[in-house]
């Protein structure tokens, strides 16, 4: 079999380069020779196992997860209803359109250091992945709801369909592709803007607590681990919405 | 119904300068033309989709007007059922409509798998079934309810278009077309040349 075809494989594309980047690590901790700076992926690997036995693993993971989730989800409700608004009052749209795009333009970690001075540290997570995710799902529904058919639109007045009619048979077939692009732009950096928020802030059993502890008490490998659950945590999420949103991106023509 | 002293333009190009017609309000009417003419500005004139510059339009309150136009302008993702079912009161059944236009197989496929001549007859349904139901939830007892169709026949072929017009004749629905279709015309009941 030819090289080009083998790699064209899914499997192959999945498994050579985890091979090859583990034996990367490996190399690079046996020239460094320091656990503290640079644990090996044996010693890494070894911490992760003998963290998932753990039941506050599973509670922590769950909590930053549930945390980042609802903040997510206000955030993401935030900027559909804004959306809406700012699509149909003219003035809305001249006053909130330029705040909203000052969120999004505005580092994470000033967001955090500036929340953090207002509200209280269990809901700073939330409130950052609510604020990292409002922009975008705002950006894109407006876009869908911007890109609308104006033909559409106009056949509906002409049946006299009510507004309920409207928004199901016009606005909503226009705007779902675009909100499901949102939702799988924004749920990224929601989870990554959450933990860093929970690095910074410290609330009780968070993941994010549990990679500041690490570093602190130079539990590199700890350190390692937690990543890793951030990183396979984000992985899940990404193929959860896959499966979710799987065949609803197209719309009928 | 009467158009009176219609003066209309589309920004800076004229499109009727003082027209005044009188349309019965019995039968089938066509109206004819040259491309850009005026046909659709007069049907949507009428229907109240565009408003003259001056003169006075003389029909059917506007609610009461079922249209069809020139575009199929389907809604996304629905069956030809859902078509008509969208527009209509509750509980109403689409399958007499559908039937009326030859599509009473198709009734439940995806309408973006249809032939375009299909489409066309899938929104002359909506249109007709629109005309009748839904209009008779708003009738009173000195209006009719008038059916307006811009190039409703574009892509039917000769067939199922004198089978729809038969239909249409029996619905007894006061309806204006737009078509420069020979056939169409000289089934019609009378012609308008603008």
């Amino acid at each position: 079999m030819k090289a080009s075809t083998l790699l064209k494989s899914k499997p192959i594309r999945v498994i050579l380069p985890i091979i090859f980047w583990t034996a990367v690590w490996w190399a690079a901790a046996a020239a460094v020779s320091a656990e503290l700076l640079l644990p090996t992926p044996y010693a890494v690997i070894k911490c992760f196992f003998e963290l998932i036995v753990t039941t506050d693993f599973w509670s922590t993971t769950a909590l930053t997860i549930i945390r980042i989730f609802c903040g997510a989800a206000l955030g993401a409700l935030l900027g559909v209803i804004l959306s809406v608004i700012t699509c149909n009052v003219s003035l809305a749209d001249v006053i909130l359109s330029p705040a909203i795009r000052v969120i999004r333009t505005v580092p994470v970690a000033s967001f955090i250091i500036l929340v953090l001075l207002w509200v209280k540290k269990g809901f700073v997570p939330a409130l950052i992945s609510g604020l990292m995710v409002m922009p975008i799902m705002w950006e894109s529904v407006s876009a869908g709801i911007k890109g609308c058919d104006k033909k559409l639109l106009e056949a509906a007045r002409a049946y006299g369909m009510s507004a309920p009619r409207t928004l199901q048979y016009v606005y909503l077939p226009a705007v779902k592709p675009h909100l499901i692009s949102g939702v799988c732009s924004s749920v990224g950096l929601a989870w990554k803007s959450g933990v860093a928020a929970e690095v910074l802030c410290l609330p009780k059993s968070a993941v994010g607590t549990e990679i500041y502890y690490s570093k602190i008490y130079l539990e590199t490998p700890s350190l390692f681990a937690w990543t890793i659950t951030v990183i396979l945590c984000s992985l899940l999420i990404e193929k959860l919405l896959l499966v979710l949103f799987r065949g609803k991106t197209g719309g009928d023509g | 119904m009467t158009l009176d002293n219609i003066w209309f333009s589309y920004g800076q190009k004229p499109v009727f300068e003082g027209l005044t017609l009188t349309i019965p309000d019995t039968g089938i009417t066509a109206v004819s033309g040259p491309s850009g003419c005026g046909k659709t500005t007069l049907l949507r004139l009428i229907k109240g989709l565009e408003t003259p510059k001056s003169g006075t339009i003389s029909a059917p309150p506007h609610n009461m007007i079922a249209f069809m136009f020139q575009e199929d302008r389907l809604f996304s993702g629905l069956t030809p059922s859902e078509q008509i079912k969208a527009v209509l009161p509750g509980g109403a059944d689409p399958l007499p409509w559908l039937s009326a236009v030859g599509l009473q197989n198709e009734a439940d496929l995806p309408t973006e798998s249809l032939s375009g001549g299909m489409r066309r007859r899938v929104s002359l349904a909506r249109c007709m079934s629109y005309a009748i139901l839904a209009c008779a939830e708003t009738v009173c007892s000195h209006s009719k309810s008038l059916m307006l169709l811009d190039e409703p026949f574009t892509g039917v072929d000769s067939e199922n278009m004198r089978a729809i017009f038969a239909n249409m004749r029996q619905m007894n629905v006061p309806t204006v077309l737009s078509s420069h279709d020979a056939e169409v015309l000289a089934m019609a009941d009378r012609v308008i040349k603008l």
